[in-house]
């Protein structure tokens, strides 16, 4: 028992020294600052490592103090913002989409700090949700699909099964496929998660096994070694989401369907810091040009040639507001697709 | 203390009896600091780490203390992380002394937030005195079910628990971003999640801005009170002789199928408290993967603790400290989330080592063996 | 159309339990001595990073390996000093020496990526299929079985060395009785330490070749937390096989199976939630286990540290 004491006796001593060692002042900066949370690791598949990209470019063009914490799991996140706000955050960036809801319900708690959302749904006074559409660059690469695929049947591979993905990615992507090709059967496949490589490779292989000539994929990480297997295996690629992805394998990826998203970060910290950074939703697509298409320069002539004018003419069509995803899943509905 | 001049003597003096009783003292006070001890080697080791990577260990420690002492508010952010562990670590104890080694808990705290989901959002129209406490037993309802499952079939087909738990873990967990996306999840919307449990089942914290709730009070009671029913009560007598080995139990006349039933209740119930609390405390409403690995943290913390429930508030207090600290060194100080890891692995090492090395520097100094 | 479905859906399945089938060999080898190693899944992923950095700095899979065995062998000695040594206990050394590897292999793969080692074009040199002369041109079962790379061929060749080693060698029957035992075998004559020693090390370096496998021969690069729990399957494995070299052989592939079943049901078109889907495995799992491999009993001695007196 005397052990026992001994120790809670150096515990308590312990606990008490923290306490009043902590409250030594540290020098607060007089800058801005500017704390980004992550739900991944950065290095988890491009759409964090081009954030974070962005992140970093805005750190060396304006002058603020720029602070981030990865692999923020959803039963933290409450209390790292807490956190942060309590720490001093001027404007708080969060990285997924899943989490506007509490980011929120924690702005309204302290409207004078500033909360961005990437990809929110939506805004507040003091929150700005910018994002992309998530479903006009899909309808680009699956009209490029549809125009290429000899077999009729295009693959999909997506990272995670959400509504959001059956709704917008999927539905888009579809839509475009059939768009350039109305006989077209799309195989859309799930990986499970963002980065598993070694299940996203053996989807790629049984994909193309079962007659797909051309995939696309937004699967993270997986991306690149999809396009490795369909570099081995002679058949098209198209990935996501910026254009040195052609690097891996310059014969095989005939288009990238860009992203720009370290535009979206770097946008809201320039906004932040020029004190234009307005609260409410945004959704910037084609038009503003954070998605679009681009074609690989050396397989642009492996395109067929109504091909290109078809994508082009959806691509108006889209920054003209005549083809909206609420249109697309009506039509899909109507015919019978699921998505 | 013995006069300075009996230390003065030159070698060969002979042991004296008020000798080893110095030692003996000393023994245990070494006992108690050696852990403190590994602890600040793991930090030093994790410093030298931080500093090879160009950042200044004592900030970055310094911000590691701040983010958890300097004030109320972010004090509490450990709660949000210990009343669950604590809830998970007092399940994997009991399970221990009935001899159930539940890895499973993980899925019992997905399964019992579902369940409790069920109860906050399909009943309406309660007090809140009556909602709480019934969403709570759905939540232990829920942990006794996935947990019934390895127990049966443990008892009737011979399944070891280990593996049978395991497999039941990733099926609660899926069956979790199952029911979000689909079943449980509002029409019209493109979130997985559920809606938000009747307001009357919501738990508000006490204090405006923390995250201190009545789940903090609930679970330092629980931990009690198990620690009373385990090692203070024949009941629990009955379920550790029956853990220790069933042979003795039987002749001792003791009804080993009733023992393990309240082993698989209570142990599976608190792991369903676990993910209830988390439900009402928190979110208030069941999303995908809400909890960061409580379940496996716990058996750490129930480990190191010796299975003991008074003591595993003390470890699952150091291990939520650790989470939160090590985050917000990465936040604040810029240190790479990996040397984090790094650091906790070390922790978590040189802790569970040290005991073994205290007993063995403590024979020496007593002499012979211990 | 059925064949193409077939022929894919195995040859996922092999590709997927070769890696746990390595991984669960070395846990089982450890677990009879003695030692129960939970720490199997930051051994596997310390082998894919090491297999991957060796291969990547010099352009031979080769390296890639031995870099591999060696970095496995030295945490499984790690792991049995701090077990038999510092008496340390085993579940908490084994979560221990996850985290740790976890943050060292993070740590250095983003130190390779930021000094541009690692780019979007990096592809490490794999292990080629090996051609058998006659087999690998057989019209079904040649593709199916016979165009795989050396590794899966010893991954076979490993179950029956194991189980020779264990039923019909005196060394591998003083291991069996070290692990039910301890204290008989020491006092019949047995080294116990030596043997649990040379057991972690074993246990270590197959780990180590499990996760290489994933690097050298599946995949061209490597991500974190690559393993993503495959060390904890392959301790279900060691269970699932009832703690003997050929069940875990079937584990494995029952294991592998199920992933390439999760892939392969939507490639056929069938409207699962995929939610639903990444749970039939280990719904199976825990039908099989209640249905057909029943009563598992391990090694009396497994996580208890041996005193010698």
């Amino acid at each position: 028992m005397k052990t026992n004491k001994v120790f809670l006796g150096i515990l308590v001593l312990v606990f008490v020294a923290l306490m009043m060692a902590s409250t030594l002042a540290f020098t607060e900066p007089l800058k801005l600052k500017v704390v980004m949370l992550f739900a991944n690791p950065i290095t988890s598949e491009a759409w964090n490592l081009n954030c974070f990209k962005g992140l970093m470019r805005a750190k060396e063009d304006f002058d603020v103090d720029i602070l981030y914490q990865e692999s923020v799991s959803d039963g933290e996140f409450p209390g790292v913002l807490r956190s942060s706000i309590m720490e001093g955050a001027d404007l708080i960036i969060v990285n997924e989409l899943y989490r506007t809801e509490p980011t929120l319900e924690m702005a309204e708690q302290y409207p004078d700090t500033m909360f961005a959302v990437c990809y929110g749904t939506k805004g507040a006074d003091n929150v700005a949700s910018v994002g992309g559409t998530n479903w006009e660059a899909n309808c680009l690469s699956g009209a490029v699909a549809g125009a290429m695929t000899e077999t009729n049947t295009v693959g999909f591979m997506i990272a995670t099964d959400s509504p959001i993905a059956h709704n917008y990615l999927n539905a888009g992507f579809i839509y475009g496929a059939r768009w350039t090709n109305p006989e077209v059967k799309v195989l859309t496949t799930y990986v499970g998660s963002w980065d598993d490589i070694l299940k996203g490779k053996e989807l790629v292989i049984s994909m193309i096994d079962a007659g797909v000539d051309i995939v696309y994929s937004q699967s993270g990480k997986a991306n690149q070694i999809a396009v490795q297997v369909c570099e081995g295996k002679g058949v098209w690629a198209i990935v996501t989401p910026s254009n040195d992805m052609i690097d891996v394998a310059p014969k095989t990826v005939v288009a990238v369907s860009t992203l720009v998203a370290d535009e979206i970060v770097y946008g809201i910290v320039e906004d932040m810091v020029k004190g234009n950074l307005q609260g409410g939703l945004v959704v910037k697509g084609i038009k503003e040009g954070v998605e679009d298409i681009y074609f690989n320069p050396l397989l642009i002539d492996k395109v067929p040639e109504n091909g290109i004018e078809r994508v082009m003419e959806l691509r108006q069509k889209i920054i003209d507001g005549e083809v909206t995803i609420e249109k697309i899943r009506e039509e899909l509905t109507k015919e019978n697709i699921i998505f | 203390m013995l006069p300075y001049s009996r230390y003065l003597k030159g070698g060969g003096r002979k042991l004296m009896l008020s000798d080893v009783d110095n030692k003996k003292q000393g023994y245990k006070i070494l006992i108690a600091v050696m852990p403190f001890v590994a602890l600040l080697v793991a930090l030093f080791l994790g410093g030298v780490l931080i500093f090879s990577v160009g950042i200044n260990p004592w900030k970055a420690y310094g911000y590691m203390f701040r983010s958890l002492f300097s004030n109320i508010f972010l004090f509490s952010e450990t709660f949000v992380h210990f009343v669950p562990l604590l809830f998970c670590s007092l399940s994997f104890a009991v399970g221990v002394k009935g001899q159930f080694i539940n890895i499973g808990i993980e899925g019992q705290l997905y399964f019992g937030a579902l369940i409790a989901t069920l109860a906050g959002i399909y009943i309406q129209c309660l007090p809140a005195f009556i909602h709480i406490p019934l969403v709570l037993l759905a939540g232990v309802i829920g942990g006794v079910f996935l947990f019934g499952i390895a127990g049966i079939l443990k008892i009737k087909f011979g399944v070891d628990e280990i593996i049978s738990t395991l497999m039941l873990n990733y099926l609660a967990i899926f069956l979790v971003d199952f029911m979000v996306t689909y079943p449980l999840k509002p029409p019209n919307t493109y979130i997985p999640q559920s809606e938000k449990i009747a307001e009357s089942a919501r738990l508000l914290p006490l204090i405006a801005g923390t995250q201190i709730n009545l789940g903090l009070i609930l679970s330092l009671l629980v931990a009690v009170i198990i620690y009373y029913y385990v090692y203070r009560s024949p009941y629990g007598y009955q379920i550790r002789v029956v853990g220790a080995s069933s042979n003795v139990a039987k002749y001792a006349g003791i009804d080993i199928l009733k023992s393990t039933i309240s082993v698989i209740i209570i142990a599976g119930g608190l792991a369903g408290l676990a993910g209830a609390s988390m439900l009402i405390g928190a979110q208030h409403k069941l999303v995908p993967a809400f909890s960061s690995g409580y379940g496996f943290q716990a058996i750490c913390t129930s480990v190191l603790a010796k299975n003991n429930p008074l003591w595993i508030i003390l470890t699952a207090l150091l291990f939520s400290f650790i989470q939160v600290g090590v985050g917000s060194m990465h936040r604040n100080a810029g240190v790479p989330l990996s040397l984090c890891w790094v650091i906790q692995g070390m922790i978590m090492v040189m802790i569970t080592s040290s005991e073994y090395l205290t007993s063995k520097f403590s024979a020496n100094l007593v002499g012979g063996r211990a | 159309m059925i064949y193409i479905y077939l022929k894919s859906f195995l040859l996922a399945a092999i590709n997927f339990s070769v890696p746990l089938l390595y991984t669960a060999s070395g846990g089982l080898i450890l677990v009879k001595a003695g030692i129960f190693n939970v720490g199997m899944e930051g051994m596997m992923l310390a082998g894919a990073f090491l297999g991957f950095y060796g291969a990547l700095i010099t352009g031979n899979p080769w390296v890639g390996l031995l870099l591999a065995i060696m970095g496995g062998a030295l945490l499984g000695l790690m792991l049995a000093y701090a077990a038999i040594f510092l008496r340390g206990n085993q579940l908490i050394l084994g979560f221990g020496i996850n985290f740790f590897i976890l943050g060292l292999t993070g740590f250095f793969y983003r130190m390779l990526c930021s000094s541009g080692l690692i780019t979007l074009t990096t592809r490490v040199k794999n292990f080629s299929p090996i051609y058998i002369p006659f087999l690998s041109k057989l019209p079904i079962l040649g593709e199916i079985f016979f165009n795989h790379n050396f590794l899966t061929y010893l991954a076979i060749l490993l179950v029956i060395f194991v189980n020779w080693f264990f039923y019909k060698t005196t060394y591998g029957l003083s291991l069996l009785s070290v692990g039910e035992n301890p204290e008989v075998a020491d006092a019949s004559g047995i080294n116990v330490y030596l043997v649990q020693y040379m057991s972690a090390i074993a246990s270590g370096v197959l780990a180590g070749i499990g996760g290489a496998f994933l690097t050298l021969t599946q995949v061209t690069i490597f991500t974190e937390n690559m393993t993503a729990g495959g060390g904890f399957i392959a301790l279900a494995i060691i269970v699932f096989g009832k703690f003997q070299p050929w069940g875990m052989l079937w584990a494995s592939l029952f294991f592998g199976a199920g992933d390439a079943l999760v892939s392969q049901l939507q490639i056929i078109g069938i409207r699962l939630p995929t939610q639903i889907t990444f749970m039939l495995p280990y719904a199976l799992a825990i039908v099989a286990l209640a249905g057909v491999v029943g009563k598992v009993k391990g090694p009396s001695a497994a996580m208890k540290p041996f005193i010698k007196n």
